[in-house]
């Protein structure tokens, strides 16, 4: 905290201000995002009213009763593709930091052929989404 | 990796084939699905021609493991011919009512992709890149387990098959942490610097190599770990067990060289001693335990199973002898281990691809009685069989017997002759069991009547490793010189090692892309 | 001379105990891999293991200053979620043939 108001005092107030400006922007990308959603669903979606759709939500699951209750298996299932785009992450992020660091030491690669790299990649996994695609994974019924 | 993109062409074409053969398993057509097997085929042709032609390019010192990569590559994309002829009507519908219904691409998928691995391996230089290599062949055979067939066997042997396979994998990334822990660097140029650096190999490094072999053992399915292949190989279904027989082992195999070669081979002083020491005695535990617990099956599939556990023990003989007197190249250990790779990987699958053709029925042909007067109706498949099963037992003019003759040659010239007692002490006790089958086939009256409609390709199958098992015994150069340029490339750092300590560190600093590393070592050593 | 290299980086105080914290969890995910009989808590048994492979890779990482551990544990965390959703198609296909999850359930083949 002494170290960014040190920095503040240095530096013009436009320029500190200009910093923390893109965080507020993220935030309200954030937020917009967020109602944006909300109102949008309320606005386009169907809209239909019985005794399931005016109970608790709870994840899919009946919200009374026993807590060791079986899932459905189709959790199981989301599970999984979930992995899948929940690891390529951990792979986009570390490349994120080398493309943006092209004077860094350990980047060996040339810009276009960082870029293929990723494309590879991306197209890999879209392989695998395209395959559970097309084995009905997505549909819940 | 530091090798040339162009240089992964056969890899690159499986793993291309085998996202198109997936994405064709998702179809909603059988017609389009069919197409499956054909496309892994041609895929797996392109592979072959693709690694033969780079294999007779010279790629000069960027290269260094030139023909063992080949040799690899060939290894892989060779047997995977056969293996995908002989799995041609793979998998059975998981309910026979339903038979349109199989996971055809998704099998044939599974199959290229860990054939890649299997090629892949021969080219790693990191210890990240040979986790990847070695899990990219592990993790779609356990799919092909579980799956092969729609029975509670086949799940039992998946489930067997796939927390083992975890295990395993668990206790040699933990070996690869403690080498990592031991060099600074997954790299293997530079771990060999490190290694051929210290005077001495220290107890964490030796702790981490003993921890990778226990590890791989159970890819090679070596006694420690070997406990699982009769299960697995009886329940899975024949094809798989076919693929099991040949993939894992020669993953495994190629990857204990390259963990070794990072060693410089100069385990024989010191503790470092434990290192040989340990891999003699999987050696003549396999072979020992394999053969003598193989007498006493009835079902076919189990009795191969052991056969593939004590092969491995006559491979690990090879190993533990090592790269030792490079004069005459046949006596070298490793040279002699990878012939004998090649001609056990042709002579079990051929065997398995009869057992596929003789399988009438969901789960016939697995007892000595089903097969029992095959011969009179199903000759060409007798014969197929009779002439794999002399090669596994090393009778002369097969395969077989080369490598069981090198093998032997290489403990004797070593230094090691009980080792080698020890082998031809075994392979007279395979014989008994090997013969068993000959004689089912041959003098036995039929039990029941077979009867057989499968695809011929399994057959041609067959018969394609029938004729290499006697043409490659009968004229053995073509294995024998990749097998031989092969090993002593691996071993090419030996030579250095029986030279004197200062050569030993210039050797280091050269292999050692980055010099930094050298100079590292030196401002520690203050 | 080149050995107190070698020596050095595992007797390090501030790294041993990272080590030994890998190790005891190593042996945790073992031990739990040998006792327990519930197909779930077999793999959770595993992945323990691999956890603690992670931590002795990373403190390695920190002590040489290279990327090497890290990217290690990188590629061992994509493994391990492959291998876990693995497990839970093996284990929703085996539930659904047997109703139970108990391992020793799937021992038919002996001998």
């Amino acid at each position: 905290m002494v170290n960014v108001l040190t920095t503040a005092l240095a530096t013009s107030h436009i320029e500190f201000y200009s910093g923390w400006a893109l965080l507020g922007i993220l935030f309200l990308i954030g937020l917009a995002f967020g109602i944006g959603n909300v109102v949008l669903s309320h606005t386009l979606g169907p809209a239909r009213k019985g005794l399931v759709k005016d109970s608790t939500y709870e994840s899919g699951v009946d919200p009374l009763g026993s807590t060791r209750e079986r899932f459905n298996v189709r959790f199981y299932l989301v599970a999984m593709i979930f992995l899948v785009f929940d690891v390529e992450v951990l792979f986009i992020i570390p490349w994120l930091y080398v493309f943006n660091n092209q004077r860094h030491p350990w980047v060996v690669l040339p810009l276009g052929a960082l870029f293929a790299s990723i494309l590879i990649f991306t197209l890999i996994l879209l392989v695998a989404y395209v395959y559970a695609w097309g084995k009905g994974v997505f549909q819940w019924d | 990796m530091n090798i040339p993109l162009n240089h992964l062409c056969p890899e690159i074409i499986m793993i291309v084939a085998a996202c198109i053969v997936a994405l064709l398993g998702a179809a909603k057509s059988d017609s389009v699905r069919r197409s499956a097997q054909w496309i892994s085929l041609i895929s797996l042709i392109l592979a072959f021609i693709a690694g033969w032609r780079i294999g007779t390019v010279d790629a000069g010192p960027a290269w260094p493991l030139a023909s063992f990569c080949t040799y690899d590559t060939l290894l892989a994309s060779g047997v995977g011919i056969l293996l995908v002829l002989l799995s041609w009507d793979m998998p059975f519908a998981l309910d026979p009512a339903k038979s349109d219904q199989t996971f055809r691409g998704e099998y044939f998928a599974m199959m290229l992709v860990s054939l890649a691995g299997v090629s892949m391996m021969a080219k790693v230089d990191n210890l990240i890149w040979l986790f990847i290599a070695l899990e990219l062949v592990s993790i779609p055979t356990y799919i092909m387990v579980a799956t092969g067939r729609g029975n509670p066997a086949a799940q039992e042997a998946g489930i067997k098959y796939f927390f083992l396979g975890s295990l395993s994998a668990a206790i040699y990334l933990f070996g690869f942490s403690y080498l990592y822990g031991f060099c600074g660097s997954t790299d293997f140029s530079k771990i060999a610097g490190a290694f051929a650096g210290s005077s001495q190999v220290p107890y964490v490094a030796i702790i981490g190599l003993l921890m990778v072999i226990i590890g791989i053992a159970y890819k090679i399915a070596a006694v420690p770990l070997h406990y699982y292949a009769p299960d697995v190989y009886q329940g899975t279904a024949t094809p798989v067990t076919a693929f099991l027989s040949f993939a894992p082992k020669a993953a495994g195999f190629i990857a204990l060289i390259l963990v070794f070669n990072l060693t410089g081979w100069k385990l024989s002083h010191g503790a470092a001693r434990a290192v040989p020491d340990l891999l003699m005695v999987m050696a003549v535990l396999s072979m020992t335990i394999g053969n003598v617990l193989a007498l006493l099956q009835r079902n076919i599939k189990r009795m191969l199973a052991y056969s593939s556990i004590s092969h491995s023990g006559y491979m690990l003989v090879g190993l533990a002898v090592g790269p030792l007197l490079l004069s005459h190249s046949t006596t070298n250990g490793i040279s002699a281990m990878l012939f004998y790779l090649g001609a056990y990987s042709i002579m079990t699958v051929g065997a398995f691809a009869v057992l596929v053709y003789l399988q009438g029925k969901l789960d016939a042909a697995e007892d000595l009685d089903d097969i029992a007067g095959i011969a009179s109706e199903h000759p060409l498949a007798a014969a197929c069989m009779a002439v794999c099963m002399l090669s596994l037992i090393g009778m002369p003019f097969t395969v077989g017997f080369l490598g069981k003759l090198f093998i032997v040659q290489a403990a004797f010239s070593s230094g090691h002759g009980v080792l080698a007692v020890i082998v031809m002490i075994n392979a007279a006790i395979a014989a008994a069991y090997y013969l068993s089958i000959i004689t089912s086939m041959y003098l036995r009256d039929p039990w029941t009547p077979f009867s057989v409609r499968r695809p011929g390709t399994i057959q041609f199958s067959a018969a394609i490793a029938a004729a290499l098992v006697i043409l490659l015994g009968l004229f053995p150069s073509v294995l024998m010189s990749m097998s031989q340029y092969s090993g002593s490339e691996v071993t090419k750092m030996v030579a250095m090692d029986h030279s004197h300590g200062a050569a030993l560190i210039k050797t280091a600093s050269t292999l050692s892309a980055d010099k930094n590393v050298e100079m590292r070592l030196a401002v520690r050593a203050h | 001379m080149m050995i107190t290299h070698a020596t050095s980086s595992f007797s390090d105080p501030v790294l041993v105990r990272y080590l030994a914290l890998g190790a005891v969890l190593f042996a945790i995910g073992l031990v739990g891999f040998m006792a327990r009989r519930n197909m779930i808590m077999i793999f959770l048994s595993t992945e323990i293991m691999f956890q603690g492979v992670a931590i002795n890779l990373i403190a390695f990482s920190r002590y040489y200053h290279n990327a090497d551990g890290q990217s290690f544990v990188i590629f061992l965390l994509t493994v391990a979620a492959a291998e876990a959703s693995l497990a839970l198609g093996l284990v929703v296909m085996l539930f659904r043939h047997r109703q139970t999850l108990n391992v020793d359930a799937w021992s038919d083949m002996q001998g």
